[in-house]
């Protein structure tokens, strides 16, 4: 946090830190006070609070699918929820901001992750493998979609559209911090009690039914808050990919894989790694910054195929 | 005081699975069910389980209809072993085995935890695989893990209700050494008052070990007693759709199988 607070543009000390919460003083930096206050302080909490919704959700996603590759990304909803709020920028550009954009991202995620389960789930089973399949047709689409809305779009629409699709934590500030925070907290705090469920839930539906799990409220409910956590953080900052499958897999090395551990523990580590990957973004090129997506897919993308061929072995 | 279904019948896609089946499960008994593939004996599993509700009849546990349990309380008295257990996630033997007290994860102290963990291992001689990732094992340790998970889920067996355990295929996948030993050791559970519903192939394991068997064509019942009675050169003809013949080895009596003409 402190690390990401500093590292930027504007270059803070750790004393112009303690000013901007009233400990020292720091005469003469008061731009640095704003910096942190204003524009830093927010982009944080957003990184933080995105972090902990997309490692939580991930975890969520490769429980309900039995399979650790899973993820939000790979299955389509990030780009359900991308092109959710694009349609919405593109077509209805005057009325931006506020709450359509995210109520269009999050029904774009929803949309696509009933498809893919409805897809993915014959004879009582989710088919993962299908799953993946319908993930890479749905992203496919959905790509294609937003490239036809890049045609269609104005100059500022299209500035806006580029952050969809990269990724970037550069919108936060405190009033669209004040929208996303419900959306993005209540998933992170109401998946974990759903750990002994998911638990169960890996030895199959059938398994998890005599174990005496609500099978029906599992299936219901982990793919809604799924949906509102990444569709939230998608209208807040766009996609940012391979978060949700690369915090899981770190956790579980660590934890093992009881979900009683490794959705709070995601949750933790996501934000840690979000808040780590914005402030690189923002040092490695100052005072221009790499959106923090493409970083994430930078890095994301090899360890997945290193996760590949270790599992291949 | 059973596990019992009373005349059910049972429509899958349009098509009538079960024809009016009557079967008890005692405690202290094993009844296995024997028959053809698409004979209907996961059918009767999955009624007994509670997967599925039948158009007529009724399912019964302890004297109650099963749809009146919650969850949780008919997970405690009742364990199921689907016929094909799966888990892509590391976990380690013994914590696997934990995963079935979860009805009882309220209830249970750590000590209590550890002590159902720890007989489940021994019922099925899993102790030197307690730490290894289940997904590490062999194809038939991992079905032994699952019946050990299955096990915990009901201990301590001479508790209060008496614990019935619906087994599909048990055998499925043991080497014969570890199928006997499964056998002989439900037999002792039995005793202690298990009831044990066996999905089975096996013929002769079942004439050796089950106290009832049940035998099913075409969704229906054709023939329910003791080994002795009920497998016959003709309920098993029925059964099979192909002639028996009974070879008597001094000890047992043995149904071996002719030749099918294949024309």
């Amino acid at each position: 946090m402190v690390l990401g607070l500093c590292i930027g543009p504007v270059p803070a000390t750790l004393n112009d830190l303690l000013a901007a919460i009233g400990i020292t003083d720091a005469p003469g930096r008061e731009y640095a006070r704003t910096a942190l206050l204003e524009l830093r302080l927010p982009r944080v909490l957003l990184a933080a609070m995105t972090g902990a919704t997309l490692g939580v959700c991930g975890a969520a996603i490769q429980g309900l699918f039995r399979n650790p590759l899973a993820e939000p990304g790979l299955i389509g909803v990030s780009a359900g929820a991308a092109l959710g709020a694009v349609l919405v920028l593109v077509i209805m550009p005057a009325a931006m901001p506020g709450l359509l954009v995210p109520i269009a991202a999050c029904f774009g995620a929803g949309a696509t992750v009933w498809l893919v389960l409805r897809i993915a789930r014959r004879a009582g089973r989710t088919h993962v493998a299908t799953a993946l399949l319908a993930g890479v047709a749905i992203n496919a689409i959905a790509g294609a979609s937003i490239g036809v809305l890049t045609y269609i779009a104005d100059d500022s629409a299209l500035r806006s559209l580029t952050f969809w699709l990269f990724g970037s934590l550069g919108r936060a500030d405190w009033p669209m911090l004040m929208v996303a925070a419900p959306a993005l907290l209540l998933p992170t705090l109401l998946l974990p009690r759903y750990a002994p469920a998911l638990n169960a839930w890996l030895l199959g539906e059938d398994a998890a039914r005599h174990l005496g799990v609500p099978t029906e409220r599992v299936k219901r409910h982990v793919p809604l808050l799924v949906t509102l956590g990444v569709g939230a953080a998608v209208a807040a900052t766009g996609v940012i990919g391979f978060v949700g499958l690369v915090v899981p897999h770190l956790v579980r090395t660590l934890t093992g894989p009881d979900h009683r551990h490794v959705l709070p523990a995601s949750a933790v580590a996501g934000a840690v790694l979000l808040v780590l990957a914005d402030a690189t973004a923002r040092g490695v090129a100052t005072p221009a910054e790499v959106p923090v997506g493409l970083l994430t897919a930078l890095l994301g993308g090899p360890f997945f195929l290193w996760l590949l061929l270790r599992r291949r072995a | 005081m059973s596990l019992q279904l009373e005349q059910v019948d049972l429509w899958r896609d349009g098509v009538q699975v079960l024809r009016s089946v009557s079967l008890q499960i005692l405690p202290g008994e094993i009844h296995a069910v024997l028959g053809a593939n698409g004979a209907g004996k996961s059918s009767v599993l999955q009624v007994l389980a509670g997967d599925l509700e039948p158009a007529n009849g009724k399912v019964s546990l302890q004297a109650q209809a099963l749809a009146q349990y919650d969850a949780t309380r008919l997970a405690r008295q009742r364990a199921v072993l689907e016929q094909a257990s799966m888990m892509d996630f590391d976990f380690s033997v013994r914590d696997l085995l934990g995963l079935g007290r979860l009805p009882h994860a309220l209830a249970d102290t750590p000590t209590e935890h550890a002590a159902a963990v720890a007989w489940a291992l021994a019922q099925c001689d899993l102790e030197p695989l307690a730490a290894r990732p289940v997904t590490h094992l062999s194809g038939g340790q991992q079905q032994r893990a699952h019946i050990a998970r299955v096990l915990a889920q009901l201990y301590p067996l001479h508790a209060g209700t008496p614990r019935y355990v619906l087994l599909d295929e048990p055998t499925a996948g043991l080497d014969l050494r570890h199928a006997l030993s499964l056998l002989q050791r439900l037999r002792v559970l039995a005793a202690q008052g298990l009831g044990v519903l066996w999905i089975s192939h096996d013929i002769n394991l079942a004439a050796r070990f089950a106290d009832t068997v049940t035998l099913l064509a075409d969704g229906e019942v054709i023939a329910q007693g003791a080994p002795d009675t009920a497998l016959n050169a003709d309920s098993l003809a029925r059964c099979y759709g192909l002639p028996l013949t009974p070879i008597d080895n001094g000890k047992q009596r043995l149904w071996v199988p002719e030749a099918i003409d294949s024309e």
